[in-house]
């Protein structure tokens, strides 16, 4: 049996999150159960300043920026050109153009077909919405999306990865919002027109991806793991920061259900400092389902211990304690 | 010579003094054993100071938050067994354990987060051979040593266990409280040490070099 999954990427548009499926009754995160991941770039449409074979040399620098992540083992391989399209469920997986002038502010979306049994991924497409101006130029273009970075973004879900809150935003007056920084490829907010700044990963992002797909070499790599409290209570959403002093990074994870628990791994074996964040930074509804009730009534605090993770472990259960605003 | 070499070649040296004790005292020739117990300080040791940035669409930072991070300064208990092979020269090895807080200072965050200090209890091991050198063959008694060796840090709920080599070089002087008779002596010692480790752990200092001090009760045999 076969679901179909969207995520778009908006353009004012899953700490690193990971997607997950309900496999008989149990969640399993949702992966490649193999690599390297085939892909096809999709012929049937271009956009003013982006031929084909830019398009394809533009992904392919994406592809190989998350491939070259030396604690991962995830890996891509182009297949060749296809006449189809992105979204066309064919059991390849397809990125190309398409215009979508209805999605406003999807700059790109990736759609998963997943095989229920085993929550394996069976095909990804990613479609750019030809509806934006487009760059492939070195430095960037005023005015249009570098496509590398919006690939970038879209082929970290296309890997499995969701959306990452380390970012800062600003309303803007005609709704939505700016980004005003971001620490991770996986904010689900793009830059600006014209910015560059998103063809690189973040350590959110590398270890997002060392998580899901880990090289037997960063099997020493630990896990934090805890759980976030208001007056005693549980609570769902949380967006909680591990900032390691030793390289001035951060990566992040939520509290994810109904025990408030929280589990941030792929992370070097060290001291960590945590700080604990209601998600006012994007819309929720681009992290959680509408059915979930995320708390964002408590102030952003740093926890009074240093955590320590542990080489090839779990820290074991921290109470992060938060306050209401 | 490899610092893997520099051990060895203490070890050796250590194993050296201990067939030369056998026959130090039936000569009287100054050879003999020594026994130590004291402190060592290590001062407050800056190891990181960083903020939590993230990146702006130009590709500049935006401080989301401050930290400094430090080893809080500590007296460790510290124990030494030496083999004199004259009057003037000794090699020892050299065992000292202690416990630090590791404090992170969180300030000036961006979305009015109080600044805090977070903290925790590492506690270090040191083993060490080394050789020191008096000046004097009796009386007060100035000296230099220097001895490397393991450096262990065990942090709190012993989550994390790390390892790395450290090295020392020190002056100071012996002062003589009584004597046992054939230029043996019980006294004190006070030396200061420059201290340098590897950088094989998950935080290192800012400086190469940390200044530490020691005293201790020691017991000729």
């Amino acid at each position: 049996m076969l679901l179909l999954l969207t995520v778009p990427l908006s353009q004012s548009t899953f700490a690193y999150l990971k997607f997950g499926v309900r496999v008989g009754g149990r969640q399993v995160t949702l992966k490649w159960p193999q690599v390297p991941v085939r892909y096809l770039v999709s012929d049937s449409s271009s956009v003013p300043g982006v031929t084909v074979p830019d398009f394809q040399a533009a992904v392919a620098r994406a592809f190989e920026t998350w491939q070259a992540v030396p604690s991962s083992t995830i890996a891509y391989q182009f297949g060749g050109l296809t006449s189809a399209l992105p979204g066309d469920e064919d059991g390849a997986t397809t990125l190309g153009f398409r215009d979508r002038p209805d999605l406003d502010r999807v700059l790109a979306s990736t759609s998963f077909v997943i095989d229920t049994t085993t929550g394996g991924l069976v095909e990804a497409d990613i479609f750019f919405n030809s509806s934006f101006l487009w760059s492939v130029a070195q430095s960037g273009q005023t005015n249009r999306f570098d496509l590398q970075s919006i690939a970038l973004h879209e082929i970290g879900h296309l890997s499995g990865l969701g959306h990452s809150a380390l970012g800062e935003t600003e309303l803007r007056e005609g709704g939505g919002r700016r980004v005003v920084a971001s620490e991770a490829v996986m904010f689900p907010i793009a830059y600006a027109a014209g910015s560059i700044a998103g063809r690189t990963l973040k350590a959110d992002d590398i270890a997002g991806i060392t998580d899901l797909y880990p090289m037997s070499d960063a099997s020493d790599t630990g896990l934090i793991t805890g759980r976030v409290t208001k007056n005693g209570q549980p609570i769902f959403g949380a967006h909680v920061i591990a900032y390691d002093p030793s390289s001035s990074t951060m990566v992040a994870g939520f509290s994810l259900n109904a025990q408030g628990e929280f589990s941030i791994g792929g992370l070097s074996p060290g001291p960590r400092l945590l700080r604990i964040e209601p998600l006012d930074d994007a819309d929720v509804d681009s992290f959680f389902s509408a059915a979930q009730t995320v708390d964002l009534d408590f102030k952003v605090t740093f926890s009074d211990r240093v955590i320590v993770v542990p080489r090839s472990g779990t820290t074991g259960a921290i109470e992060l304690k938060v306050t209401p605003k | 010579m490899t610092r893997t070499g520099l051990t060895t070649a203490i070890a050796a040296l250590v194993l050296c003094a201990g067939a030369a004790t056998a026959s130090a005292q039936s000569t009287g020739s100054g050879r003999g054993l020594e026994v130590g117990v004291g402190a060592l300080w290590n001062g407050r040791t800056p190891l990181a100071s960083g903020n939590g940035t993230e990146t702006t669409s130009t590709g500049g930072a935006f401080n989301l938050f401050t930290t400094s991070t430090t080893l809080g300064a500590v007296a460790a208990g510290e124990v030494l067994v030496g083999w004199h092979l004259s009057h003037q020269f000794q090699v020892f090895v050299d065992g000292s354990y202690g416990r630090r807080q590791l404090r992170i200072e969180a300030a000036n965050d961006a979305e009015s987060a109080q600044p805090l200090t977070a903290t925790e209890q590492l506690e270090q091991f040191t083993i060490t051979g080394g050789a020191m050198w008096r000046f004097a063959r009796s009386g007060w008694s100035p000296f230099v040593r220097g001895e490397g060796g393991t450096l262990r840090q065990r942090h709190e709920d012993k989550t994390l266990v790390e390892s790395g080599r450290v090295f020392m070089v020190g002056a100071g002087v012996d002062v003589p409280l009584a004597s046992r008779g054939g230029g043996k002596a019980i006294g004190l010692r006070i030396d200061a040490r420059a201290v340098a480790r590897s950088k094989n752990f998950a935080l290192n200092p800012t400086k190469e070099i940390a200044p530490a001090a020691g005293v201790a009760l020691f017991i000729q045999f």
